[in-house]
């Protein structure tokens, strides 16, 4: 062993031993758990319940009792209505913003109908969610394992109101019970899907209509886990995007991203920037612009997470150009960015996270950064 | 559940301190693994190994960055009156100090890995199914680990290579 080895060593003992530790559980640490293994038992029973239906042959999806699934507690969770169609499938109906419509498991997939006309599918996979524009609104549509007890939409301005969704026990692709959600969303704003129930307290960024008519607020795209971090770009004007990051501690929107073409006009050079945190460990929300058809031909970070996210805006406007990736480093990790393609400037750019900023290095031509906005 | 509590969370609560290096992260780390252990308690394939969970729990939910806010703080101020340390205090000499203050500036995936080999004494290989990552992974995280802990106190340590 060497001199560090056993100076660490004694170091942890050290002040391993001067953490106090309280004598007794404090009673809400205690309730908690309690909680927790009384939804443990219940959602164990709801398991239960689903496989001995399935070995009956019932279906790949579950029938849908509703006293065989345990609600919200708080009555807010309301049922949406079902029915079985000739070959045994379940299908999921409602008339919500005027307009009738239905949820279809079809191909591992969850298939939309408005008014008999078909409105696409998506993958059956827990965590999977779209917004789908209709006249006069548009619905949000998903499936959620059962640690989801409640699904809403917080309306921006904060405080503006939650609409609440509506669900109904489903299996997913891979057999696993989990709950379809439904939530109308009449005329158009933006807000926060929140999925409660300790799961995602940050949420997601929506906006609605989804179909992209850009005005201040709009979200061009969202992502991040809903847990550790959530993350939006927003547009602003013509020349304004920005980064709207929020990490447990705190969220941040950043200074305005601007189109590939005016950074074209100042040398061509592509832009890192983002929302910086302070603490170690703590996520900062990374953003770059780039052209269109640039590609990130390799990405290597030496610590965890996601590769970039990268997204176009599709609407006519001075942003048609552009390309925005954007992906969370931990503050003391550095990321790695090659990028090809024929219209990029072809580069390796290094980026690494410190408390409140990051350094950016890239090959032979010198990279535009922003300032973050605190 | 209380019994649970005494005997296995104050243990729990000095690996999430060395972990976090904030003792009220550490203090909510520590609830948050034993009450999502708690949860499942009953469908652990051994209970007797509930020490082993609540660790990996702490573990996970520090390497994943989910650490739960709603605290009960104000409580534990109370209660920690009521403490007893069993231990006196070694003194803290100034290499403890200045190692203990350069492990908070390593990435939190590299000083997990150093507090899990050299605290928990746990093997490499036990540290890489921990971490969720690779032998040479682990073997690497502990290599720029102890690097950059020389690197930040060149007059106490050599550098590998180094012939001083």
């Amino acid at each position: 062993m060497n001199d560090l080895e056993r100076d660490l060593r004694e170091t942890f003992e050290q002040r391993a031993r001067g953490m106090d530790a309280p004598v007794t559980a404090p009673p809400l640490v205690l309730q908690r758990g309690r909680r927790r293994q009384i939804r443990t038992v219940a959602l164990g029973a709801v398991a239960s319940v689903v496989t001995i239906l399935l070995v009956l042959g019932v279906s790949d999806l579950v029938r849908t009792p509703v006293d065989a699934v345990p609600g919200d507690t708080n009555g807010r969770t309301s049922q949406l209505q079902t029915r079985f169609d000739g070959s045994g499938d379940l299908v999921i109906y409602g008339n919500d913003l005027g307009h009738d419509w239905e949820l279809r498991h079809e191909s591992g997939g969850i298939a939309v109908t408005v008014d008999g006309n078909g409105y696409g599918s998506f993958p059956m996979v827990h965590g999977q969610w779209r917004v789908l524009d209709v006249d006069g609104g548009s619905y949000v549509v998903g499936i959620f394992d059962n640690t989801i007890d409640r699904l809403i939409v917080a309306e921006d301005p904060v405080g503006s109101g939650n609409m609440e969704g509506a669900s109904t026990p489903a299996q997913d692709v891979n057999g696993e019970p989990g709950r379809v959600w439904f939530i109308p969303l009449p005329g158009r704003g933006s807000g926060t899907l929140q999925a409660a129930g300790d799961a995602t307290p940050l949420g997601w960024h929506i906006t609605w209509p989804a179909q992209m008519d850009l005005r201040s607020g709009s979200v061009v795209r969202a992502g991040g886990d809903g847990i550790t971090y959530s993350w939006a770009l927003k547009w602003r004007d013509d020349h304004c995007v920005q980064l709207q990051w929020e990490i447990p501690s705190g969220g941040w929107v950043g200074d305005c991203l601007p189109p590939w073409v005016d950074l074209q006009r100042s040398g061509g050079t592509p832009l890192i920037g983002g929302d910086y945190a302070s603490d170690e460990g703590a996520l900062s929300g990374i953003a770059m612009v780039l052209p269109a058809d640039a590609t990130i031909d390799r990405f290597d970070t030496d610590g965890t997470g996601p590769n970039p996210d990268c997204t176009t805006i599709r609407v006519e406007s001075n942003f048609a150009g552009t390309q925005f990736c954007v992906f969370p480093l931990a503050v003391g990790s550095s990321a790695t960015v090659v990028l090809g393609g024929s219209g990029a400037v072809p580069a390796t750019i290094g980026i690494t996270a410190k408390p409140g900023r990051i350094d950016v290095t890239q090959g032979d031509a010198p990279t535009a950064s922003v300032t973050p906005a605190p | 559940m209380a019994e649970l509590y005494e005997r296995y969370v104050p243990g729990g609560m000095r690996l999430a301190f060395l972990l976090t290096g904030d003792r009220e992260k550490a203090q909510d780390l520590a609830h948050e693994a034993f009450i999502r252990c708690v949860g499942r308690f009953a469908h652990l394939r051994a209970a007797t190994a509930f020490d082993a969970y609540l660790r990996r729990a702490i573990v996970n939910l520090h390497i994943s960055g989910l650490r739960r806010l709603r605290l009960e703080r104000e409580w534990l101020r109370v209660e920690a009156g009521r403490t007893a340390r069993a231990v006196a205090f070694q003194p803290d000499t100034a290499i403890h100090r200045d190692l203990w203050n350069a492990l908070a500036s390593l990435p939190t995936r590299q000083r997990a890995a150093l507090v899990l080999r050299y605290y928990e004494d746990l093997s490499e290989q036990d540290t890489a199914e921990l971490l969720g990552c690779s032998l040479a992974a682990v073997k690497s995280l502990v290599a720029r680990g102890s690097q950059a802990l020389r690197v930040a106190l060149p007059t106490t340590y050599a550098l590998e290579g180094d012939d001083r």
